[in-house]
């Protein structure tokens, strides 16, 4: 008891006591403590996010009249070229889902994109994943897709009302089934630990014998439809070589994945789209 | 609100910066795949100087804060957060408290105690192979966070000082007395 007592060992028995209790804690008031926690935080990050838009504004408001009429131009420039690719994908579209009527095959999943802007990255040696300024009020899901014009980023782990937490697709927890581009065997992605100042990377795994990167050369990493809520052929990284595994079955291989990953400011999560009901069915 | 309540909202606005700022330094790092954790700065000021309810309630209050954003299970951080308290509140009768050499050194110890129980925490969460790049990384971003702490804590804590002194708290009073 004297040991109690002593004045200098008071912390000890307070942190101990806090363990304590908290051990005993039942799980339901664990997570609404979470989650009143994070909600009581939320619009702070929210509010920091806003306030770096601003910056941002004004400091494009201070570019010279030339340089945005040079980027109206390019941007039209854009516009007509995508108005014609849009044209194509509608036919393509068509002729898919004629050829899906004929033969009989279950349509391709449809999917909308919500945009929305990053708020924080917490990029660590565990875990990589992202906060961003959409959540369920907008439509999002667990387990949703996130992408940007360069393939994807990642898959939606958490959603609170107005924010979203999206897990990143280097880290080391991200795992999705994957094509190599021009191949339809599907094999494995799964991020990795990254080594320090290094770009960001993951693996290929269960890779059939077959598939072969000849030296000097790269593949590019497709989504599949057998990854869940991710559109097909969207690109996940680059892989330059191919190793036998361990198990001597399968070959593995380094992924490269794309160094804006770390530093984007905005990113679409595709939402999948519910198949229309018609009159007949 | 009495004097307890105003110095405490003081600290932990004061932290609340930090994170903030933490935050973006290591958004900023992530490009280069490195972190900093800084643990002890959040608590050193209050560990050192306040009592065991000031201490205790900040390292609880801003270690909740920080569990909300990580995917650990809940309380770890705070764990490791009060466990720095104990340690520094332990520490701190053999210091003097008003040296700024003094209470970053033993800032730095209690910092590398908390990011070694962290990586401890993180390992036993996690199902990821044990290999040299992790035994690299971890290497890497301890050095830098001890690094960043020596230019940071006493800083943060001279901030901490003034933010209370403009309150009319002086953080030393107590020390002074014995001496």
């Amino acid at each position: 008891m004297a040991w109690i007592r002593r004045r200098k060992n008071r912390p000890f028995i307070i942190l101990a006591v806090f363990v304590a209790v908290w051990c005993i804690l039942p799980q339901r008031l664990v997570q609404t403590t979470r989650d009143g926690f994070y909600q009581l935080q939320a619009p702070a990050w929210v509010a920091v996010s806003h306030l770096g838009d601003l910056v941002q504004f004004w400091q494009l408001r201070s570019q010279s009249k030339a340089e945005l009429i040079e980027s109206g131009r390019d941007l039209a420039r854009l516009n007509a070229a995508y108005s014609l690719r849009i044209q194509e994908n509608t036919s393509l579209r068509m002729e898919i889902e004629r050829l899906e009527a004929v033969l009989g095959i279950p349509s391709e999943p449809d999917f909308h994109y919500e945009v929305a802007r990053v708020i924080r990255r917490d990029i660590t040696l565990w875990w990589q994943q992202m906060t961003i300024r959409k959540g369920s009020k907008h439509g999002l899901r667990e387990g949703q897709a996130v992408v940007y014009g360069g393939g994807i980023i990642g898959r939606i782990k958490e959603v609170h009302s107005t924010t979203a937490i999206v897990s990143l697709v280097s880290s080391p927890a991200f795992r999705v089934a994957a094509n190599i581009e021009g191949d339809i065997r599907p094999v494995t992605y799964q991020g990795v630990i990254n080594a320090p100042f290094t770009d960001p990377r993951g693996e290929v795994r269960d890779v059939v014998p077959g598939i072969t990167i000849p030296t000097g050369e790269s593949r590019r990493l497709v989504s599949s439809r057998l990854g869940g809520n991710f559109p097909q052929g969207l690109t996940i990284g680059h892989v330059d070589a191919l190793e036998p595994g361990p198990d001597g079955l399968f070959q593995h291989g380094t992924v490269r994945l794309p160094a804006q990953l770390y530093f984007l400011q905005e990113v679409s999560v595709a939402i999948p789209v519910e198949p229309r009901v018609t009159g007949n069915e | 609100m009495n004097r307890f309540g105003i110095s405490w909202l003081i600290i932990l606005g004061a932290n609340a910066l930090l994170f903030v700022l933490l935050t973006w330094v290591n958004q900023w790092l992530s490009m280069g795949s490195v972190t900093i954790y800084l643990p002890a700065a959040f608590v050193l000021f209050t560990a050192l100087h306040g009592s065991n309810r000031i201490a205790f309630a900040t390292a609880l209050v801003v270690g909740l804060f920080i569990d909300a954003l990580s995917p650990l299970p809940y309380f770890s951080q705070t764990f490791v957060l009060l466990l720095c308290t104990t340690i520094l509140m332990s520490l701190r009768q053999r210091i003097r408290r008003s040296s700024l050499m003094q209470t970053t050194a033993i800032g730095l110890v209690a910092n590398t105690l908390a990011f070694l129980t962290l990586t401890l925490l993180f390992s036993l969460f996690s199902t990821l192979p044990l290999d040299l790049a992790v035994f690299l990384r971890i290497v890497i971003d301890l050095l830098l966070s001890q690094l960043v702490f020596l230019a940071v804590a006493p800083w943060f804590l001279e901030f901490q000082k003034s933010l209370l002194s403009l309150s009319g708290v002086n953080p030393d009073a107590e020390e002074q007395q014995k001496s």
